[in-house]
């Protein structure tokens, strides 16, 4: 039972005095509602006549607008609790002034009185829900917002009981209801003052000061226009619209068919009593149908289908029944419509439409909501009046009211017809807007990134040359490469002579496109640079464009008696020459390189390990092997850029242990991925072998990643179980770094789910760990604890990292920002948007644990989702020392350093032999002391 | 000797690591390197390059200029921190006030474990932001409170 209870009425710790306030706050609202509405409209028909209605309705929707109007310039310059405070105040005074008026034999009296209460009902309702929106956060309102329905259902119902034992039992007269409902005004008062004081601190608001500096006089034009720019309120308005016409077609349907029920088709009378007698039962039960659809359905369904599916279920039952309707008008099929009508509008469709306005921002929702719920309301249902009265007249209703019934179930159908259309868009939007709200952190950086058309560009580029600091002028360099433009000589020849070698050397390389021989002489002089890489491309430049013979000059420079110009020839014949060029360096040319002494020697060597790469000779590839000896790091580096470029397959070993090595660590991994597919098969092998240095496993997928073919993909997958939590953090992000950069290719969904399962498992495993162990005071009781909690947020990170496989990256990832936060709204925005974002089967396992859940109750979703049981701390500790996880171990056996029962101590000694030193030591260390 | 384990006990102290993961810690705990000074031994000198980062263990250091002294360094308390960051020479002198045992974390291994260990470069970046913000909100709110 409890469990059964709990699954409809989840209410966390911390929660249960907002919550019973707020139920208590609406139920007291509709209570009052229902004494002034039947009090309000007996006086009215009474006095004034049933046939005066369409008026009152058109009266109602005229004082809508400065009622909304003033409404909404008060809401900017007052906080919510004080704009309630202000608006229920002057509702009192005016249930006071009412009673007075009543005492006048005026006859517009029950006019007002039937606008008051009208506006009265709308506004209070709408207040409330925008209070219960404030002081509630998304994973929360979607937890209570079903409960706090069911206290309005309750507090409609016995309102409408409580008018009549109020009027018989104390012998009241109706218009003296109105002193009640004042009383019971002024309690619903001091309730939404607790909440709000309750919650002040979590709530989002900005100061009054800083939103009275916005107010102006607001219009309905400016609300509209507020309404108007947020694709998500607009849908809003659309639902609502429809809601309250084709509520209004509906109820005539059902009155006309049910006042024909009941006439006399021989004298064509209707027989009131029966009638009355009928309508009283049918609305009677209606509310007990909707209390039950409230308690029993609302939350699960919106559990179960979020709110974008909630918000179809009217609709679509609406569409049920009219179909029926058009199909067979009687009564039956009337009560089946206008009960689905009724039923479901005031239950789980008015849960799941207030849920709409979450991702809303409350100064937004402050300012349109109340707008949307009077206005929109009223107006619709007047301008469906209007229809109506056109409607009748062409469906002839004069002459067959039961054909007329049938064809409005027609036009309710293409009602119905938008409305869906409306509810579906509804539901993208509101996941889009949550994302908006998650992503709102960031910042986008293609947003602040200058655009330049072509002049502008290039005259920008130009002064940027001039500029003092050198990481401007290469970049400007950078983006001229290539660009023929006579004009960029002038600016580019000071750049030639420049401190830094590499603008010298990209200087070079802009002028060489403008291919103007007369910087010949200029860049001559460059052949001396310090720089040798200057060299080769003054060299490179040279070759290019002086007047003499090409091949003839770079043999001359192989074979010239200064090393510093051999070295620049051999490079600059490797990196920019032909393949014939490329066939003057033989072994003579690198031999008297590689052999030079000293430092000349040194960047001889890095020249040749370099151009080793471009020369592709199999012959010269033990000149690799002698220059891989190197002490030098940059001989080193240049040589593994070169095996990489030849894929020399012996050497792919000695660059799988360069991954070890952080100098070479980039070098290594941009060589290995050089080799494609064909070297995929042996880093798998390294990559699950756990005899290989974990340095080495741990960039693996990252080399992977850079060989983007369904291999590597299907690989990594596969590897995700395999592997231990350390390396498989490295996996998915290699996974998550292919899926972004190359989205084609396929990654195995049903491999991922399992492995977000087990991500779950071990998640509830490290929160029983964590409640199992306690919290003792020792220092290694508290690192353990520490441990294990940094391992649960690495633990979340994996999660998350899983999920960015198979859904948005994106999404996903503003998603984590979102549940790591500190701010409680941010977490609940998450949480509601991932509600809406992932699979029920995902959900299932993921949402006990992001969902702010207490600790008990993961344990138990742990137990009853995975069968796992860590109950003291003995277990606890135990499972540790015997995981999988070393430094956990090393923490849980330090744990245990003040003293141990049999079971640890046995499970530290079969520790003594582990695979990693520190585990062996700490354990010999413990069981020493 | 201490064990890694043990070491982490101590490092988890240093505010420059706090935010460093405690299995992080460990690879700390490997290059750190424990040293002893007797009573009155200057452990550096205004002046001498700034090469590690020491960690009391027992015993306490008085860091000094020539006249005066600056602070005192108890058990479990770090100084010389900067010199992992910044190669400018030492502006104070350490001296052993008593027999002193104390963890020393050299510059170059320290670089080198950067080098390999991302986390721990994010989690000391992080901790400096921190320190950071906290100086700028201080800052801040110096500069809004009204004279005295």
């Amino acid at each position: 039972m409890k469990k059964y209870l709990q699954s409809i009425i989840d209410i966390r710790k911390g929660e249960v005095a907002v919550t019973l306030l707020l139920f208590a706050n609406i139920y007291l609202l509709l209570l009052t509602y229902y004494l002034l509405k039947p009090a309000s409209r007996s006086l009215f028909l009474a006095k004034v006549g049933p046939d005066q209605l369409p008026f009152v309705f058109i009266v109602i929707a005229f004082v809508i607008v400065p009622v909304t109007t003033l409404y909404s310039r008060a809401s900017r310059g007052l906080r919510l609790n004080h704009l309630i405070t202000v608006t229920m105040t002057i509702i009192v005074i005016c249930l006071f002034a009412l009673r007075w008026l009543m005492t006048l034999p005026h006859f517009w009296v029950p006019y007002v009185y039937y606008t008051f209460a009208s506006i009265y009902g709308v506004l209070s309702t709408s207040q409330f829900w925008l209070l219960a929106n404030a002081v509630l956060n998304a994973a929360q309102a979607k937890r209570l917002f079903a409960l706090l329905g069911l206290g309005a259902i309750f507090g409609a119902w016995t309102g409408g009981e409580v008018t009549s034992i109020i009027v018989k039992t104390f012998n009241i007269a109706t218009e003296d209801l109105v002193y009640f409902s004042a009383g019971i005004i002024v309690l619903s008062m001091a309730a939404t003052w607790a909440v709000w004081s309750m919650r002040k601190a979590e709530i989002e608001e900005p100061a009054p000061a800083q939103a009275r500096k916005a107010v102006k006089r607001e219009t309905i034009g400016d609300m509209f226009g507020s309404i108007k720019r947020s694709r998500h309120l607009l849908l809003i308005v659309g639902i609502m619209t429809m809601t309250m016409m084709v509520a209004a077609l509906v109820e005539w349907q059902f009155q006309t068919v049910s006042t024909f029920h009941f006439t006399d088709l021989a004298n064509g009378e209707v027989d009131k009593s029966a009638l009355t007698s009928f309508l009283g039962k049918f609305y009677g039960r209606l509310s007990l149908v909707s209390i039950l659809l409230q308690i029993v359905f609302a939350y699960r369904f919106l559990r179960v289908l979020g709110v974008g599916g909630v918000i179809l279920f009217l609709p679509l039952g609406l569409l049920l029944g009219s179909t029926a309707l058009i199909f067979n008008v009687s009564l039956l099929t009337a009560v089946l419509l206008r009960g689905a009508d009724g039923s479901l509008k005031y239950s789980i469709d008015k849960t799941g439409r207030e849920l709409l306005y979450l991702p809303v921002p409350l100064e937004l929702k402050k300012k349109t909501k109340v707008f949307i719920d009077m206005f929109i309301d009223r107006w619709a249902r007047g301008a469906t009046g209007v229809l109506l009265i056109l409607l009748m007249a062409a469906f002839g209703y004069d002459s067959d009211p039961m054909e007329a019934v049938r064809r409005m179930g027609f036009v309710v159908l293409v009602f119905l017809a938008v409305w869906i259309v409306f509810a579906l868009k509804m539901r993208r939007e509101y996941v889009n807007t949550f994302r908006k709200a998650v992503e709102k952190r960031e910042i986008d950086l293609s947003e602040v990134r200058v655009r330049l058309n072509e002049s502008a560009t290039i005259a920008t580029l130009v002064n940027s040359l001039k500029s003092e600091n050198d990481r401007e002028i290469e970049y400007a360099l950078g983006l001229l490469a290539g660009l023929q433009n006579p004009n960029l000589v002038e600016p580019l020849k000071p750049l030639l002579n420049h401190r830094s070698a590499d603008i010298r050397r990209k200087a070079i390389h802009v002028l060489m496109a403008q291919a103007d021989k007369t910087l010949v002489p200029e860049v001559e002089k460059l052949m001396d640079d310090d720089n040798v890489e200057v060299r080769r491309d003054a060299m490179y430049f040279m070759s290019k464009l002086a007047d003499s013979d090409r091949k003839q000059m770079l043999k001359e420079f192989l074979a010239h008696p200064e090393p510093k110009y051999r070295c620049a020839a051999v490079s600059s014949i490797a990196v920019y020459g032909s393949p014939d060029e490329r066939r003057m360096i033989d072994e003579n040319s690198l031999e008297s390189l590689v052999n030079l002494p000293g430092e000349e020697g040194v960047i001889a060597r890095r020249q040749v390990a370099g151009a080793l790469g471009y020369l592709g000779d199999a012959g010269f590839n033990k000149y690799i092997r002698r220059v891989l000896d190197e002490p030098d790091p940059g001989v080193v580096s240049n040589t593994i850029w070169s095996i990489g470029r030849l894929r020399v397959r012996e050497l792919v070993p000695w660059l799988l242990n360069a991954l070890a090595d952080s100098r070479y660590r980039p070098d290594a991994r941009a060589a290995l991925a050089s080799y494609g597919s064909s070297v995929l098969g042996t880093l798998l092998d390294y990559l699950m072998d756990d005899r290989t240095a974990s340095a080495i496993r741990r960039n693996i997928p990252r080399v992977m990643s850079q060989i983007p073919v369904q291999e590597s993909v299907d690989g990594l997958t596969a590897s995700i179980s395999k592997v231990d939590p350390y390396l498989k953090y490295y996996v998915v992000k290699a996974l998550n770094r292919l899926r972004n950069e190359h989205p084609d290719l396929k990654i195995d969904a049903v491999k991922v789910d399992d492995a977000l399962i087990y991500e779950t498992k071990s998640y509830y495993r490290s929160v029983q760990l964590i409640r199992a162990h306690g919290t003792e005071p020792s220092d290694g009781s508290r690192l353990l604890l520490r441990a294990l909690q940094e391992k649960q947020d690495q633990n979340l990170e994996r999660i998350f990292r899983i999920l960015g496989l198979t859904y948005p990256p994106s999404d996903i990832h503003s998603a984590y920002l979102g549940i790591v936060s500190t701010k409680r709204t941010q977490r609940a925005s998450a949480v509601e948007f991932l509600d809406n974002l992932l699979k029920s089967n995902i959900k299932r396992y993921l949402f006990p644990i992001l969902d702010e859940s207490s600790a008990e109750r993961v344990v138990r979703k742990g137990e009853e989702l995975f069968g796992i049981r860590v109950t003291t701390r003995e277990e606890a500790l135990e499972g540790i020392i015997k995981g999988r996880d070393a430094w956990l171990k090393v923490c849980a056996i330090y744990c245990c350093k003040g003293g141990m029962t049999e079971r640890l101590r046995a499970a530290i000694e079969s520790a003594v032999g582990d695979g990693d030193p520190v585990v062996r030591e700490t354990a010999e260390l413990v069981l020493k002391s | 000797m201490l064990t890694v384990i043990e070491k982490v006990m101590f490092l988890q102290n240093v505010e420059v690591f706090s935010e460093v993961p405690s299995e992080q810690l460990a690879f700390l705990a490997a290059i750190a390197e424990e040293v002893t000074y007797a009573k009155g031994n200057v452990i550096y000198q205004v002046n001498d390059p700034s090469d590690a980062l020491y960690l009391v263990l027992d015993g306490s250091v008085k860091l000094h200029t020539d006249e005066t002294e600056i602070t005192l360094a108890g058990s479990r308390e770090a100084f010389g921190a900067w010199a992992l960051f910044d190669e400018e020479p030492r502006v104070v002198t350490a001296t052993a006030v008593e027999d002193t045992r104390l963890l020393r974390i050299d510059r170059e291994d320290f670089v080198d474990l950067l080098a390999d260990h991302v986390q721990i470069t994010q989690a000391i970046l992080k901790s400096m932001v921190s320190r950071l913000r906290n100086l700028v909100d201080r800052v801040g709110l110096d500069r809004a409170s009204p004279n005295p």
